[in-house]
């Protein structure tokens, strides 16, 4: 048994090795096709980052009337906080809302000088209330909305509802796009590995029809391209890791720029992960390439 | 030994290939199966190689019955059986030895069992000298030689030899059929599939005719006479 099991690894080398090209142009259409995947899996990480990221910045602004005592706003702080959606209640006193206006500003000195025009402190202090979750917005403005008090100047809804509406749009369509192209390369995928297999049989035609002839077992003919099959994957999979990789490494540098303030780092969660990555690419490809091969192998090998 | 019973075989759309045929053929035998073309012999030999499978009848090796053997069990079918073709069927970018070896391998065997069977066989089919030359550089007579070895390396109880002189000058033709001769004499029942006049009348052994898929004639130092 351990006998056949090591010819059946020796033929299957043989078989990728004296069809170099064919295995060449086999591997190399499994790596492109598990870098669009590992592409995309970046999409979709860069994607939840910022969307993340975003969510985080979604809060409701409610704006109090000036010279407000400090018992009543916190009293109306209370109130906000107990309600089911809210995560947080920040008090923003009418000098922290100045000091963070001027920090904002500070490069702007037309915004600084027109503040020292005005005799007193124009901004208005404020409740800025986060929601525990983003997703639940529209309950949580219907809440707020039931909150009536006299010291409530105005409340700022809109504008991150429809930050919200955008950033879930996108997230959609992202991941709506990443299914399709997946879906294509992995037909690819298979009609390239049945072709490869075919044409691996056609290539071992004699040696087959020898085979049969003094008695080989079914199993013994077959296997030698289902492990082939499987060579193919593990040299995909372990091309992509490499050249992915090195791909990340470039393109960080860039990120880091075009998403400042995201913390978006692809280099440091692929080097915690690409582990499971490749396993998991690896298993799922060797799946499909064993049954695209083994359809070929039945159809095919019948000489 | 061999036998069958009733056996008819048909290919779409009115071809009857083996048409109601009985034969038996005893353990030991040298039974030349003779006809022209197209008139059945080869399908009594992919039937006994379990490639074909009877339409109606039924055939027999030894006690099994392989009329309906099922496509597990052909390949243990076959290591029973030697077979040579026309075609010799060698891979040419393997040695002789490599060739033979290769059979032994494909099934399982040990390096120690195989390098112990390959120079005994390639001894009784006379090619110690040439087991390392690839077959483009040995004459036809030695490939077929080769094959034979390959054949033997299972020491079948039967050897079918489908038109082994077919590609063979006389003078090779003559050396392999002394060759079947011998292994016969060494106890292994041999068919051979051939129409060729000149190697059947000079046997003076059994000689199957067939017709049509039919059996015409059975004689047991028989003659061609068709």
């Amino acid at each position: 048994m351990l006998l056949s099991l090591g010819r059946i690894i020796k033929f299957g080398f043989q078989d990728v090795w004296r069809n170099f090209w064919l295995s060449l142009a086999t591997v190399m259409i499994l790596v492109l096709t598990l870098f669009s995947v590992d592409l995309l899996l970046s999409l979709r990480i860069i994607g939840q980052a910022a969307v993340d990221n975003l969510k985080n910045r979604v809060d409701v602004s409610i704006y109090l009337k000036q010279g407000i005592s400090e018992d009543k706003i916190l009293n109306l702080k209370a109130r906000l906080a107990n309600l089911n959606n809210v995560q947080e209640v920040i008090y923003i006193s009418q000098s922290e809302a100045l000091e963070s206006f001027q920090k904002r500003h500070q490069s702007d000195p037309e915004i600084l000088q027109a503040l020292q025009e005005l005799d007193q402190n124009p901004l208005a202090p404020t409740l800025t209330v986060k929601p525990k979750d983003p997703d639940h917005y529209e309950e949580l403005v219907e809440e707020l909305d039931q909150i009536q008090d006299p010291i409530i100047e105005s409340r700022n809804f809109q504008d991150n509802k429809k930050l919200l509406d955008k950033i879930n749009y996108i997230t959609d369509k992202i991941n709506n796009a990443a299914i399709i192209i997946s879906s294509i390369f992995l037909l690819i995928m298979i009609l390239v590995m049945f072709n490869s297999v075919r044409l691996a049989i056609y290539s071992h035609r004699q040696e087959i029809i020898i085979m049969k002839l003094v008695g080989a077992s079914n199993f013994f003919i077959k296997a030698p391209f289902l492990f082939s099959s499987l060579i193919y994957t593990f040299m995909g999979v372990v091309l992509t890791v490499v050249i992915f990789y090195s791909f990340l490494t470039v393109l960080q540098p860039y990120l880091d720029t075009f998403f400042f303030g995201y913390n978006i780092d692809l280099v440091t969660y692929f080097n915690s992960h690409w582990l499971e990555i490749a396993g998991l690419q690896f298993t799922g490809a060797a799946v499909i390439n064993l049954l695209a091969s083994y359809m070929a192998v039945g159809k095919y090998s019948k000489i | 030994m061999i036998q069958f019973i009733h056996a008819s075989k048909f290919y779409p759309p009115q071809t009857k290939a083996l048409d109601n045929l009985s034969l038996h053929i005893y353990p030991g035998e040298f039974v030349s199966i003779v006809g022209q073309s197209g008139s059945g012999k080869t399908t009594i030999v992919k039937c006994l190689i379990g490639e074909e499978k009877l339409d109606e009848g039924r055939v027999l090796v030894g006690d099994w019955d392989i009329t309906h053997i099922s496509n597990r069990e052909i390949p243990y079918l076959r290591r029973q059986i030697g077979v040579i073709f026309q075609d010799f069927k060698l891979l040419p970018k393997k040695t002789l030895a490599e060739n033979v070896a290769f059979a032994l391998q494909v099934c399982g065997k040990s390096p120690k069992k195989i390098k112990a069977i390959v120079p005994s066989v390639m001894k009784i089919v006379g090619l110690t000298e040439q087991m390392n030359r690839y077959p483009n550089e040995v004459s036809g007579g030695e490939q077929q030689r080769a094959a034979i070895a390959r054949a033997l390396v299972y020491q079948p109880k039967i050897l079918i030899a489908d038109e082994p002189t077919g590609n063979l000058d006389s003078i090779n033709a003559e050396e392999i059929v002394n060759l079947l001769l011998k292994i016969n004499d060494l106890g292994t029942t041999v068919i051979l599939v051939t129409h060729n006049r000149e190697i059947v009348n000079s046997l003076n052994r059994r000689v199957i005719t067939i017709s049509d898929g039919r059996l015409v004639n059975d004689q047991a130092k028989g003659k061609y006479i068709i």
